[in-house]
């Protein structure tokens, strides 16, 4: 105990601590006694007043977080600050700060009349023994570091970061942005965020998606509440509907911290440079909220490359970015790439385009994929005016299967499957392949258990054309169920065998 | 400390190939099997939250007694510090190396290694490894950068080229790059080690040297289109369209290279290639075990080879020093499989 009210004392020297280390940042204050005890009981100063509740009460500590108001109080006091590092091993009587509270003055009241009578409290030295009752009435915390790389240390004690991560908000993404970490962290939820988030929430914006919303924009936070609603004011004075509102705030996080001139003048940008209605401006602002607020030069240079480099006239291309608004914000590369395919190697005219716009929509790989996959089939064909046309809306669609067989054809296999008769005595149509050496060596590569199962069902045939029956109807081989399980095998025999002919040609 | 995520990472750390397709960058294939990775990691549960031990002081007893006899309660509380939202994921990046590298024109077998599959794949492309490539190439025009794609140069004639011309340039070419390989394999020609390593096929560059292509195949043949079978050794993608072009200067004509495609690197073959499809974690594992397990059945075997060699050894060298008693004993262990 002794050895660590020495501490203290030699602690007390230093009165003003400040470390500008890392991105999160405190200040200490530790008061000694001989401050004037008038100026600790002046007006200005018990809102960040702490005391420790130490039996010697002469400790008094200030703690603040690194604000306006604190460099004001203290002007006065012309105390001196040093940068040493703090020994923090022994820290009995040595209240923690709560920076949280006291960034806004929200000490609890009986703290502060503690902290009012303190100058009529006898002075003790700090070497005094205290009683085994003082000593369980002493609140000890937690050390708080006063710089951190990391919200990882506060997020316990602080109240904000608690409700943050109950929100959702992920915490771990905000500390590497430059000053967020602070800017959290000087947050008092009560005051600062609840009325932000009640905004929101009134607005219509989902509660699962205020952790979103506040993940890619803390400085929503910040924002002040005359702003925000004159914002959203003006947004529904330009007739967007509410539920659009909210749509568009919870999709695009940084919106509502714009000002009004610079939204009014993205809409003015939209309208003119395409020449919509009112209407659709509003349609392709509400499906791509972030058209307002990134930078309009890609905009302005997807616009020219589409009408220059593609040759889109002024109403295909009004078309185009009505029915996909994300044209614009598409990378200008991928997008030349792309088209350049589909017109250039698929030739498909621009009118055709024009009509399904998805096709700028999707990735360049998957439209090579699937063109090259129909030209294999010889399938590839796009012309709506000719037979076995191919949309190319379908295109896009995930379909990976072929283009299937006409309903007519398949059920016409079928008739002849069940024609064929082999299905009634329990035979599938590789059971009645006719054995010939390449098909011997095929079967005796079949893997057992098909091998077994073909035996039994050529048994069981036999059996049965020896008795002149068939199966029961619901015993017969269905057409869906036929597995050409030689085939694979039959096919690698034959291409072997051809191989060893074309060898021993030579 | 073992978490789920780790244990998976532990099943992710080997090599494995995939397939990359043409006009897409290397660093795309591996930076997006890395964030596939880091999903598949991430995705697996979490260890249970940490508690951390609050005292929490008992208000109701302030109220009635001394508030000298505050008592203070000791309550676990989850700790806010190692949640997820807080911590972030477990694993934010990964080591993935990339072997033999491919170019954006080129499409085939990449490998490509995780965590300490990274040293694996070093040592084995220290080992002395050939690759195989299917070369498509179009007879009658030249460009700059040797693809179809590049500016034209030059237009030729090919009717004259036949099959038996091409084979015979091809023959050629492999003649003249053998006799590269066994300058650069630094042995001494007129020594039976050497004869023993080529008689093998043994033989490989020691240390840096430049490309070389130790077999060259005709697959298919249809003027303008050919199309050729590739092993090689140290060699670029660039090369290969090279190769084409001179095999069409050889003919009197000119060519271009409409594809290079890698089917094998070292022994990772096509097949066990894993499409755009399947570079997520589930696959990429299950590759990774096989790779293992045939590792582990190649190994087997070659050190059966390489004791069966040893002790046929053996018995020459006693055969030859007349060390009787001990070729006894050996021969005995032969014919009783002991």
């Amino acid at each position: 105990m002794a050895s660590a009210c020495n501490q203290l004392c030699q602690r007390c020297t230093s009165i003003f601590r400040s470390r500008t280390v890392g991105i999160i940042r405190f200040q200490y204050s530790t008061n000694a006694e001989h401050c004037p005890p008038k100026l600790l009981r002046a007006p200005v100063l018990p809102f960040m007043l702490q005391r420790s509740q130490t039996p010697s009460k002469m400790w008094t500590q200030v703690v603040r977080s690194f604000s306006e108001s604190h460099t004001k109080v203290h002007s006065s006091e012309k105390t001196t600050r040093d940068t040493d590092a703090l020994p923090r091993t022994h820290v009995v009587p040595y209240q923690n700060p709560r920076p949280l509270q006291l960034s806004h003055g929200g000490i609890c009241v009986n703290e502060l009349q503690t902290a009012l009578d303190f100058g009529e409290a006898p002075v003790h030295s700090a070497l005094e023994e205290i009683s085994d009752e003082v000593a369980v009435g002493m609140v000890i915390q937690s050390a708080l570091p006063p710089v951190s790389i990391s919200l990882k240390d506060y997020v316990n004690e602080s109240e904000t970061l608690r409700k943050l991560v109950q929100l959702g908000v992920q915490l771990w993404k905000l500390e590497q942005r430059p000053n967020v970490g602070s800017m959290l962290l000087k947050l008092d939820f009560q005051a600062d965020v609840a009325p932000r988030l009640v905004f929101l929430k009134q607005l219509g914006v989902e509660d699962s998606r205020l952790g979103h919303l506040i993940s890619h924009n803390p400085f929503i936070l910040t924002e002040s509440l005359e702003n925000l609603q004159a914002r959203v004011a003006y947004l529904k004075s330009k007739k967007f509907s509410a539920e659009s509102v909210a749509s568009m705030v919870s999709r695009a996080p940084y919106l509502l911290n714009f000002s009004v001139k610079r939204i009014d003048n993205r809409l003015g940008f939209f309208q003119q440079q395409l020449g919509l209605s009112a209407h659709k401006t509003r349609d392709v602002v509400t499906r791509l909220p972030r058209l307002l607020c990134g930078s309009l030069e890609p905009v302005k240079e997807n616009l020219k490359v589409c009408k220059l480099e593609m040759g889109f006239r002024e109403n295909e291309l009004q078309h185009i970015v009505t029915v996909i608004p994300k044209v614009l914000t598409a990378n200008k590369r991928k997008l030349i790439q792309l088209f350049d395919y589909v017109h250039n190697t698929m030739s498909i005219p621009h009118d055709l385009i024009v009509k399904f716009p998805q096709v700028l929509n999707t990735k360049y790989l998957r439209i090579k994929e699937r063109h090259s996959f129909l030209q294999f089939l010889g399938k590839a064909q796009y012309d709506p005016a000719q037979p076995n046309y191919i949309s190319l809306e379908k295109n896009n669609m995930a379909s990976r299967a072929p283009a299937a067989t006409s309903r007519l054809l398949v059920g016409f296999r079928k008739w002849y499957y069940n024609a064929a008769g082999f299905n009634k005595i329990g035979l599938m149509r590789d059971d009645t392949i006719i054995e010939d050496s390449d098909v011997k060596e095929a079967i005796r590569r079949l893997p057992e258990n098909v091998y077994n199962d073909r035996m039994f069902r050529l048994k069981r045939a036999l059996d049965l054309s020896m008795k002149h029956t068939i199966l029961p109807k619901e015993q017969w081989t269905k057409y869906e169920e036929d597995v050409r399980y030689l085939e694979p095998y039959l096919k690698e025999v034959i291409r072997e065998r051809k191989e060893v002919e074309e060898w021993s040609k030579k | 400390m073992t978490t789920p995520s780790v244990r998976v990472f532990h099943k992710l750390e080997g090599l494995f190939s995939t397939y990359k397709p043409p006009g897409v960058h290397w660093k795309l294939v591996r930076d997006t099997i890395e964030t596939n990775l880091l999903k598949g990691i991430n995705a697996a549960s979490r260890p249970a939250p940490v508690h951390r031990v609050q005292f929490l002081a008992e208000p109701n007893n302030a109220l009635s007694e001394v508030s000298s006899e505050l008592t203070v309660s000791a309550s676990s509380v989850p700790s806010l510090a190692h949640h997820p939202l807080v911590n972030g994921p477990e694993f934010q990046h990964l080591c993935v190396g990339v072997g033999h590298k491919l170019d954006v024109f080129s499409s085939g077998v990449l490998v490509l290694g995780v965590g300490r599959g990274n040293k694996a794949l070093t040592d084995l492309f220290k080992a002395g490894v050939t690759r195989d490539y299917t070369l498509e190439g179009e007879f009658g025009m030249a460009t700059d950068d040797f693809t179809h794609t590049g500016r034209l140069i030059e237009k030729t004639t090919f009717g004259h080229i036949t099959r038996d011309k091409l084979e015979r340039v091809l023959a050629m070419m492999q003649g003249s790059n053998q006799k590269a390989l066994l300058t650069y394999s630094n042995v001494d020609m007129s020594t039976q080690e050497a004869y023993e390593m080529a008689v093998k096929g043994e033989l490989y560059p020691d240390g840096k040297s430049p490309p070389i292509l130790t077999g060259l195949r005709l697959l298919h043949f249809q003027p303008p289109y050919f199309r050729l079978e590739v092993q090689c050794l140290n060699e670029t993608q660039r090369y290969l369209c090279k190769v084409l072009h001179e095999v069409g200067l050889e003919l009197r004509s000119t060519a271009v290279c409409k594809g290079v495609r890698r089917t094998r690197d070292g022994h990772f073959t096509l097949q066990h290639a894993l499409t755009r499809q399947h570079w997520a974690a589930p696959d990429i594992i299950r590759a990774i075990q096989q790779h293992r397990s045939s590792r582990k059945t190649r190994k087997a075997k070659s050190t059966q080879l390489g004791q069966a060699k040893g002790q046929a050894n053996h018995v020459e060298e006693d055969l030859i020093s007349g060390d009787s008693h001990r070729l006894h004993s050996v021969l005995n262990t032969k014919a009783f499989g002991c």
